[in-house]
């Protein structure tokens, strides 16, 4: 992995903000941060992020309204709710909606980062996947026209 | 008739065309008889004419009729006179006969018909009647070759008149006496009219002169001695067509007919007794005669003295109504007698006129009317009394001991009598016991009667009211003291569905009053009232104590709600404290986080205590939060498979056990239990918590778990010190804690999750020995009781 990972943090209080960038900038990320809903989602058009902390109560919007719409826009992003109200209802709300995680507050730090941690190697092993797959098709293409060139006039002697 | 037996003609003859000429052409003669006769038959055929207006009546008809043929008569008798020669004079002779035959029997016809003897008049009697006049026309017609008539004749001339000269025949003295006959044989009637009847007398006076002063005539001319040289047969035509033409237009001769009077009064049903101005009785019909018993012999008699040998009193004849009773046949018999007087063209007084009727039946029927109105008016007086006494009892303001002895005196008062009682009914014991005790000489409350025995006793039993006339002589009385100054008394049953519920008694101290039936079917439907209002009124005692109840609960179930209102408020404002405490939480505890990883490798033993206490205090306030917020929150059962092993051994690893203690887990692998597994193991995790702390000494927890019928039991039996029986009492109750740390919320919780599932949470301390909390659930849970809060 060249590039840096980067994460975008989604909460509306101050002190958690900056514990988590510090904490997920000691583990060597970049850390983006934004306190609103609107606000997040003008980042991560302009931006590209690896994965989104995401508080499910924000001033201007719920959790799982953000995440609706960010699941829209960068799907492949990795979204991660974070909760101070555990319920059932918001827990399977939030899975249907496409997050990738449910932690509930006071998360343990270092539970967190090992989830963190988990869901990159599944998103980076997908892409490396994808890339592969891409490497795959295109080698495919490749000796499909090249035999096809060949097979091309054989064709046209068979006729 | 008057004309008829004349046997001269006195003819004028200074004017005779005959004589003259010589031929058959009449010959015409002036007289001054002539113009009378001629007068006479203008005045008759004039009155004849106006007669015809009232043609449909027979005794007008019959007066018309006699008019006509008088006119005829005086006509031709007239142009006899006027004519000279002998052809005309007997032509005319002849003519004359047709009248003059008529005129008779018409009269007879009239009279009879006028007097109310029409009904004897039949076809055959008027054939009969006609035959004699038949045969004299038929007789003078034929005169001439028969001679039957007269037998001969001759004209004489004297003093310029032509006059014919007759000797009579058989046919003509036949004729004759026929006609006189009858005519004196109306006259006749006419006479007893006039002097039976004095109401009508003008009429029947007119009537009589009319025919009396023809007939008169007549007889002169008749009489063969008399020699005068006069007719008087033209002045009396013109004298009876004078007085007839005065009877039609100023008597109203046809007006008021005696045959009118016979029709209607004599068929009349009401009586009608006629009084000349002296109080002398002048008529009476069959009707009165029958009502009076007496014949018309009264007639002539004094009124008064007829009235007053009837029991009647003469004033009765002064009145203008009157009612009177007579005796007929045995009954009494009720007459309305009313007087109007009568009186003549002048306005004099002629007398009286009294009308009868029979008002028997009337009489009776207001008799009964009245009667029956008397019945309905005191019937009106006894419902209202009733209907007052309902209301009165049916007031909510009595109480039952009020409103029973209101009903009793209430009864009392509706019958006018002087006691009274009332007693209830026992149907499970029998007796009927005094509960009121109203003006009697003795007070029977509390007197206590088996069914059967006494009055009460006895309508209780047979459930039908009783009279009786003296209860000192009763054989059924009850053996009881100062039951002997009771005389009259009246018993009646309350019956509420079909039950007797009790007996209202109404009495007299005498014997001298007796109650009737009226006096019974009035109690009756007071008994009736009375018992639905005791009823009510027993009814609305219960409701009392129910409403109290009911009070009591309401105000208990409003203090619950009021403390479970609290207690909500408190979850909801625990609820928002304990999450908005787990921002800065996370903030504390991921701080903490990155200063002990940097600080780790170079931290000495100080710095690390310092972090485990931070970390410590973390986990703890999240448990308060979780506590907090668990206990506010409604609880919503997952439903799962487990074992109580299985979550018994996931709770001890989430524990922190101290290395002093010993946690012995018995639980089995059995029997599979529907749980909401996450909240199970909470409940356990709980409670060894708490066995934990109970412990800070160190000793053993005993996890043992067993099957008893459908229910799990799991023992949580600790070595601890006991709890204090002042705490076990408000152990279950939130907020409650004996520990420095925690809100108290623990057990509660717990508590909340086992009753959810259907189950239970008990506990048993010994102080010194331990504590052992026991948590029951059902092996099958139920849904239904998941919802609990």
């Amino acid at each position: 992995m060249s590039d840096p990972v980067r994460i975008l943090i989604v909460d509306d209080d101050e002190n958690i903000l900056k514990t988590f960038s510090t904490a997920l900038r000691d583990a060597g990320y970049t850390v983006d941060t934004t306190e609103n809903g609107r606000e997040a989602i003008e980042k991560a058009k302009t931006n590209f992020y690896n994965l989104a902390l995401i508080d499910i109560r924000l001033p201007d919007m719920e959790g799982t309204q953000l995440l609706t719409t960010l699941v829209e826009t960068t799907p492949k992003m990795v979204k991660i709710i974070i909760t101070g109200y555990p319920t059932l209802q918001n827990a399977v709300e939030a899975v249907n909606k496409g997050a990738d995680g449910y932690v509930i507050k006071p998360a343990n730090m270092a539970d967190l980062l090992t989830k963190i941690k988990q869901q990159l190697e599944k998103q980076e092993k997908a892409r490396r996947y994808d890339e592969e797959k891409i490497k795959d098709f295109i080698e495919t293409r490749l000796k499909e026209s090249r035999s096809g060139e060949k097979a091309s006039p054989s064709k046209r002697n068979d006729s | 008739m008057h004309q008829t037996g004349c046997n001269l003609k006195r003819v004028p003859s200074q004017f005779s065309a005959t004589d003259e000429k010589g031929s058959m052409t009449m010959v015409w003669q002036y007289d001054v008889y002539a113009l009378l006769l001629f007068f006479a038959a203008s005045v008759s055929a004039g009155l004849a004419l106006f007669m015809l207006r009232r043609w449909r009546f027979p005794d007008a008809a019959a007066f018309t009729v006699l008019l006509l043929m008088i006119a005829e008569w005086s006509l031709t008798d007239g142009l006899e006179y006027v004519s000279a020669d002998l052809p005309s004079i007997l032509f005319w002779d002849q003519a004359i006969y047709v009248g003059a035959a008529i005129v008779p029997v018409a009269f007879f016809v009239f009279v009879l018909l006028y007097t109310g003897r029409g009904k004897r008049l039949s076809l055959p009697s008027l054939v009969l009647l006609c035959f004699v006049p038949a045969v004299t026309v038929l007789l003078r017609w034929t005169n001439d070759t028969y001679h039957l008539f007269y037998s001969g004749y001759s004209l004489v001339t004297s003093g310029g008149l032509s006059i014919l000269q007759v000797s009579f025949g058989v046919g003509f003295y036949v004729y004759a006496a026929y006609s006189y006959a009858i005519v004196l044989f109306g006259i006749a009637l006419l006479v007893q009219q006039f002097l039976r009847s004095r109401v009508l007398r003008r009429q029947s006076v007119i009537l009589i002169i009319s025919a009396v002063v023809p007939l008169g005539a007549s007889v002169l001319d008749l009489l063969p001695n008399v020699v005068f040289p006069f007719d008087w047969t033209p002045l009396a035509f013109a004298f009876t067509g004078l007085v007839y033409f005065w009877g039609v237009f100023r008597t109203r001769l046809f007006e008021f007919m005696p045959v009118a009077r016979e029709a209607v009064v004599r068929g009349m049903g009401d009586g009608v007794i006629v009084l000349d101005s002296g109080n002398r009785i002048v008529d009476i019909n069959p009707a009165c005669e029958k009502m009076f018993g007496c014949g018309v012999e009264v007639l002539g008699r004094s009124a008064v003295e007829f009235f007053e040998s009837r029991g009647l009193n003469g004033e009765y004849l002064v009145k203008e109504s009157s009612e009177i009773v007579l005796p007929i046949k045995d009954a009494r018999r009720y007459f309305d007698l009313n007087f109007s007087s009568l009186h003549d063209k002048r306005g004099a007084l002629m007398g009286r006129i009294g009308v009868m009727r029979d008002i028997t039946e009337r009489k009776q029927m207001e008799e009964k009317l009245i009667e029956s109105e008397e019945v309905l008016r005191r019937r009106a007086e006894e419902l209202a009394a009733l209907q007052a006494t309902v209301l009165d009892m049916t007031d909510a303001s009595y109480d039952l001991p009020n409103l029973l002895e209101v009903i009793v005196k209430r009864a009392v008062t509706l019958l006018d009598a002087k006691s009274g009682g009332l007693d209830l009914c026992d149907p499970e014991k029998h007796e009927v016991r005094c509960v009121v005790s109203y003006n009697t000489p003795q007070d029977f409350r509390g007197l206590v009667l088996k069914y059967g025995e006494g009055s009460s006793g006895l309508v209780a039993e047979t459930r039908k009211p009783l009279i009786i006339n003296d209860y000192r002589k009763w054989k059924g009385a009850a053996p009881i003291s100062g039951a002997t100054s009771i005389g009259a008394e009246i018993s009646v049953p309350m019956i509420w569905r079909g039950q007797v519920t009790g007996i209202i008694q109404v009495a007299e101290d005498s014997a001298i009053r007796q109650f009737t039936q009226s006096d019974l079917d009035l109690l009756m439907l007071f008994a009736n009232h009375a018992a639905i209002a005791v009823e009510n009124g027993r009814r609305a005692e219960g409701l009392e104590q129910i409403v109290a109840e009911r009070t009591k609960e309401l105000i208990e179930a409003q203090d619950r709600l009021l403390k479970a209102e609290r207690m909500a408020a408190i979850g909801e404002t625990a609820a928002m404290v304990g999450h908005d405490l787990r921002n800065p939480l996370q903030a504390i505890s991921t701080a903490t986080y990155v200063l002990k990883k940097e600080l780790t490798p170079s931290a000495d033993a100080k710095t690390r205590e310092m972090f485990e206490v931070i970390e410590d205090s973390v986990a703890y306030s999240d448990r308060i939060v979780r506590d907090l917020l668990d206990y506010s929150q409604e609880l919503e059962l997952e439903l799962s498979e487990a074992t109580p092993k299985l979550i018994a051994s996931d709770a001890v690893r989430q524990v922190e056990i101290p290395a002093n203690i010993t946690i012995s887990d018995l639980t089995l692998d059995e029997p599979k239990i529907r749980v909401d597994t996450a909240k199970i193991r909470r409940v356990f995790v709980n409670l060894i918590e708490d066995a934990v702390d109970a412990m800070p000494d160190g000793g053993k927890l005993t996890i043992s778990s067993n099957r008893s019928d459908d229910f799990l039991i799991v023992k949580f039996a600790d070595t601890g010190p006991g709890i204090p029986e002042t705490v076990l009492r408000d152990l279950w109750k939130p907020l409650i804690t004996t520990k420095p740390k925690g809100l108290g919320l623990g057990l509660a919780i717990c508590k909340r999750i086992a009753e959810a599932h259907g189950g239970s949470i008990t506990v048993e301390s010994k102080i010194g020995e331990g504590t052992t909390f026991t948590l029951t659930l059902p092996i099958s849970h139920s849904q239904e009781g998941a919802q609990t809060a």
